[in-house]
């Protein structure tokens, strides 16, 4: 990710700043196109979050405790076309477990999702449901790879709006992490 | 009928539903507390099996030890629990009503839902935080590459994700090792003890075969876990009695601290002992294999010389016989499956689906209808919850007209329960998969509706789900299915412009059916070697004929059957449109309607627009089956026989047969939901019809329907099926009792295997959709199990809404009005 490499040689206070001020450009963005759906920019904003948040967000991050796993998001179409690799991610003195995004697909990913177009993927993101069984069982999406990554790959997305305080997914939570 | 059975009768007339809490307070109150019950996730077998595999990881082990140890281990550490003032101790999980998470199968699928499980639309099962953390952070990480299903993908990754399109077939032993009936009479008469005994005595006399010793060691570590299991809770039961100040309560607890003590270690001696002795036992199955249709079997055979004994010394009232039997259906259902929520969607509302059985013949063909019988078929009517699952075989020649009666008797009072279940029929089919006559006579119904020898048959009778949509799909679409892509899936079998005869076509059928059949039987396959590997199941082997005899689990083929069952979904649906196929593509006397198959093809892809005519003539005017017409008569006996002879000459991972069926849970309704139109004239996203049930809203009367179904060749249906019939409500008078008995007997006597209804009319059940709480434990049969109406999705809603309606006096089919 490109952001990581402009920030990589400011002191970790400076990091820490600029990785806010990065959120809450992402936050505007994500919310103006959920609203709007612009569908690739809003899956590539969500990953990018999720990104900057492990960084910033120790419990979030806890999550991914030596967590390696790389996916691949794309459409049918082929308009989406989208990598989340997670691994160690070296950022001036420390090395954290963080996550990579790239609009590529990467070779030998763990699990790949492919959504039928852009709208099957906008309707999984914001449809309040976050079921990836219902998605394959509409035909609305197919997984190849290891299912389970999958799932926990979709419990780690929608704490993003939780964890970036954007209320106008539909999504509601039972509880607050 | 014996002195002795009209007196137990007279005795059990004076109960009521009307009369419960008056008369048998404890139910009453019980009953009450089991419908304000709401679902919860149980984590805690999760979280002990796993904290005990990880420690064991490298410690070289066999699996079947590992495994044993780590049932053993959550069995002795699992919290005790007392909710209410049941008289049973022992409970599926800690929570009033439990969803057990089971991370070897596919209690993964819940992650993405761990924060909204607790707040979702559908079924709701509550979820705390901090548990939610323990599966995210502690549970669900060692899993990830050790799941059964994950472990297939590297030995078939194709068929594996042919699974996952949901709408090709569907293997269950992702989610569940059998259904099955154990033999738990065996620990009533030798006490966990016992077996422990005697599998330290064949492990001495097997030192020199390392697979049997290891077999018998591991059945004594996992049946510790039971012992030590039986004893917390007789020490809690003790603790609790001694703070508590309710003098009822007190002697409650302390019965059941000292019932615990003895049962299940010991032989049975009581009534009361050996209830709580097999539900100890059922209970520890669930610590193995998952909570799905493990069955308590012929429980009027099976209790009866305790029941009778102290009945007749006087130490056993019938009162007390029905507080502990009442408390044992209360106990049975005090689970459910956790599903995720696109599984609410195929089998939402289902209970865990455990059987009970009643009724029929002894081993020696005489009829087996005794007091309790009557007793358990008592509880039945008072009760009217989700589970047990009750199920009344009945044998025309053997069974009095009286039981028969009666039985209908409790159906027309609580609408739903129990189902009828053909002896003749059951047992001739089960000789004819290579039972003994003896064995066959000694059948339990498992699960749904699925047959097999009571403690003999490990059947993983749901092994295989059929899909019969797609494989029609694929003759009409030359080899090709909606989510595999442009290529034909297994082989191309012909475009519809290529058939011109019905018979073409049939043969197009029939292979894309022999194929779909040899590629299921093939993943299963691998599923069970993989269940061999990674989940032997010592503890239910030690409650079996069979494994410990020959010093072999129960997955390796120990038991003395070894069948495995295939369901199909959507036979009326298909039955009905090879009909239509017939009549209209390649029947040169039809003078309403003909069009070439290409034609009839294209119309259906388009979900029939702009083909109105077509479309009413297909629904109202084409042969249907459930109806007398001679070609709906041939096609569905030769669909029933192409699956027959599909599966029947393969065999399964442990060298047993595939037992066919038809029963369909509530997946007719949420596959119907997600597949296009047919060329019955059913439109897109229509549920298809239940079971073997006729499509529903066809005009025929109720002698034609049973009919239909009754001439079909059950020995080509080992595995039954269920039929839903629905009568308009009437009293409950003995006229009535006797009306509706003779019916199925009638049925019954035609060749009828199964039967079930729903006494209820369309407006109750329009009304019950409008406003859920209007009628809030308005219980109903679905496809083989019971289910709380307002607990099901829309779609199985509407499904039993329109399900076509009769007068029970007349027979006439009562049609909905719009």
């Amino acid at each position: 990710m490109e952001f990581f490499n402009t920030i990589r040689d400011f002191s970790k206070e400076k990091q820490k700043a600029l990785i806010e001020s990065r959120l809450q450009e992402l936050k505007t963005q994500i919310e103006t196109n959920a609203a709007g759906e612009i569908l690739d920019k809003l899956l590539y904003g969500l990953l990018e979050a999720m990104a900057l948040l492990f960084l910033l967000n120790k419990e979030y991050r806890k999550n991914i405790k030596d967590f390696t796993a790389s996916y691949v998001i794309q459409s049918e179409d082929g308009k989406i076309d989208v990598s989340a690799i997670f691994k160690k991610v070296p950022l001036l003195l420390s090395t954290l477990d963080g996550m990579d995004v790239k609009d590529i697909a990467v070779d030998n990913p763990t699990t790949t999702v492919t959504f039928r177009d852009g709208k099957a993927m906008a309707e999984f993101l914001l449809s309040g449901n976050p079921d990836v069984i219902e998605g394959m069982l509409d035909n609305q999406l197919s997984v190849s790879g290891n299912l389970n990554y999958l799932f926990k790959f979709i419990y780690l997305l929608w704490l993003i709006p939780e964890l970036l305080g954007i209320n106008n997914f539909k999504k509601q939570f039972a509880f607050q992490h | 009928m014996s002195a002795k059975i009209n007196e137990v009768r007279d005795k059990l007339k004076k109960y009521s539903q009307e009369n419960l809490s008056a008369e048998l307070p404890l139910l009453g109150m019980l009953l009450e507390e089991h419908y304000s019950q709401t679902a919860a996730v149980d984590i805690e077998r999760a979280k002990l099996m796993t904290e005990h595999l990880k420690q064991t990881e490298e410690s070289g082990s066999p699996m079947a030890v590992r495994r044993a140890e780590a049932i053993s281990h959550y069995l002795a550490n699992r919290e005790i629990t007392f909710h209410d003032d049941n008289v049973l101790g022992g409970a599926t999980t800690a929570k009033p009503l439990g969803a057990p998470l089971y991370p070897e199968f596919f209690g993964l699928s819940i992650w993405p839902e761990l924060g909204t499980i607790s707040t979702r639309e559908d079924n709701p099962q509550t979820l705390e935080k901090e548990e939610a953390d323990i599966l995210n952070f502690e549970v669900f990480p060692y899993w990830m590459d050790r799941t059964i299903s994950e472990e297939v993908r590297k030995e078939d990754p194709f068929r594996q994700s042919l699974l996952e399109k949901m709408i090709i077939y569907t293997i269950s032993k992702a989610a569940t090792i059998s259904h099955t009936t154990p033999a738990y009479e065996l620990v009533l008469k030798k006490g966990i003890e016992g077996i422990l005994e005697e599998a330290k005595q064949k492990e001495a006399q097997y030192s020199d075969d390392k697979e049997k010793e290891i077999f018998y060691q591991s059945v004594q570590i996992a049946v510790q876990g039971i012992l030590d299991y039986a004893a917390n809770i007789s020490k809690s039961a003790a603790r609790k009695a001694e703070a508590e100040t309710d003098p009822e309560q007190k002697k409650n607890l302390l019965q059941i601290a000292r019932i615990c003590k003895q049962v299940p270690a010991k032989p049975a001696a009581t009534y009361h002992e050996a209830v709580n002795s097999l539900w100890i036992c059922q209970v520890a199955v669930f610590a193995e294999n998952s909570n799905m249709a493990i069955n308590p079997g012929r429980l009027d055979q099976i209790l009866y010389p305790y029941f009778i004994k102290e009945y007749e010394a006087g130490t056993l009232s019938i009162e007390e016989a029905l507080n502990i039997t009442g408390s044992l259906w209360f106990k049975i259902a005090d689970n459910v499956n956790l599903v995720p929520q696109a599984a609410e969607r195929l089998f939402g509302g289902a209970g865990a689906v455990p059987a009970i059985t009643l009724g029929g013949v002894d081993k020696d063909g005489n009829d087996a209808v005794n007091e309790l019988t009557y007793l358990l078929l008592k509880v039945t009517e008072l009760l009217p919850i989700r589970d047990p699952n009750v199920n009344a075989r009945f044998h025309p020649d053997k069974n009095s007209v009286e039981y028969r009666n009666e039985v209908s008797r409790v159906i027309l009072t609580n609408k739903a329960i129990p189902a009828f279940f053909n002896d003749k029929e059951n047992i001739q089919t089960l000789v004819n998969q290579g039972e003994t006559l003896e064995h066959a006579r000694d059948y339990a119904v498992i699960g749904c509706v699925e047959l097999g020898s009571a403690g003999r048959d490990y059947s993983a009778s749901s092994s295989i789900f059929m899909m019969m949509y797609t494989i029609l799909y694929m003759a009409l679409h030359d080899g090709k299915t909606t989510v595999t892509g442009d290529q034909p899936l297994w082989k191309a079998t012909g475009s519809p412009d290529q058939f011109n005869t019905f018979e073409e076509f049939w043969g197009a059928y029939k292979e894309q059916t022999r194929l779909m059949a040899q590629n299921a039987v093939k993943l299963n396959n691998t599923y069970g070697k993989k269940h061999q590997e990674l989940l032997p199941s010592p503890l239910l082997s030690a409650m079996f004929d069979g494994p410990m005899e020959k010093g072999k689990d129960l997955i390796y083929g120990g038991a003395v059957y070894n069948s495995s069952g295939v369901t199909h979904i959507a036979f009326p649906d298909v039955c009905d449109s090879l009909c239509a196929i017939k009549d209209v593509c390649f029947n040169d006397n039809n003078t309403d309607m003909q069009l070439s198959l290409a034609d009839l093809v294209k119309a259906v892809d388009n979900n029939f627009e702009g083909q109105e005519l077509l479309k009413a003539y297909l629904k109202n005017k084409a042969p249907k089956y459930g109806t007398q017409h001679p070609v709906a008569l041939e096609i569905s006996q030769k669909l029933i026989d192409l699956g027959y002879e599909v599966f029947n000459s393969q065999k399964n991972y442990r060298g047993g047969n595939y037992r066919v069926a038809y029963w369909t849970m509530t997946n007719h309704a949420g596959y119907g939901k997600v597949t296009g139109a047919l060329p019955s004239g059913r439109e897109a996203s229509v549920p298809f019809s239940s079971g073997i049930t006729p499509v529903s809203q066809i005009d025929t009367q109720l002698t034609d329907s049973l009919n239909a179904v009754a001439g079909l060749n059950s020995e080509h249906t080992p595995g039954a099926y269920a039929l839903n019939m629905k009568y308009s409500p009437v009293q409950c008078s003995e006229e009535n009792a006797e009306r509706f008995g003779s019916i199925v007997q009638t049925y019954m006597n035609k060749g009828g295997q199964q039967v079930q209804f729903n006494i209820q009319d369309y407006e109750t059940l329009k009304q019950a959709k409008a406003d859920p709480e209007s009628n809030p434990h308005l219980l109903v049969r679905v496809s083989g199990y019971s289910a709380y109406f307002k607990s099901l999705n829309a779609a199985m809603q509407d499904e039993l809404i329109t399900r076509s309606q009769y007068n029970l006096s007349s027979g006439k089919f009562v049609p909905l009005s719009s």
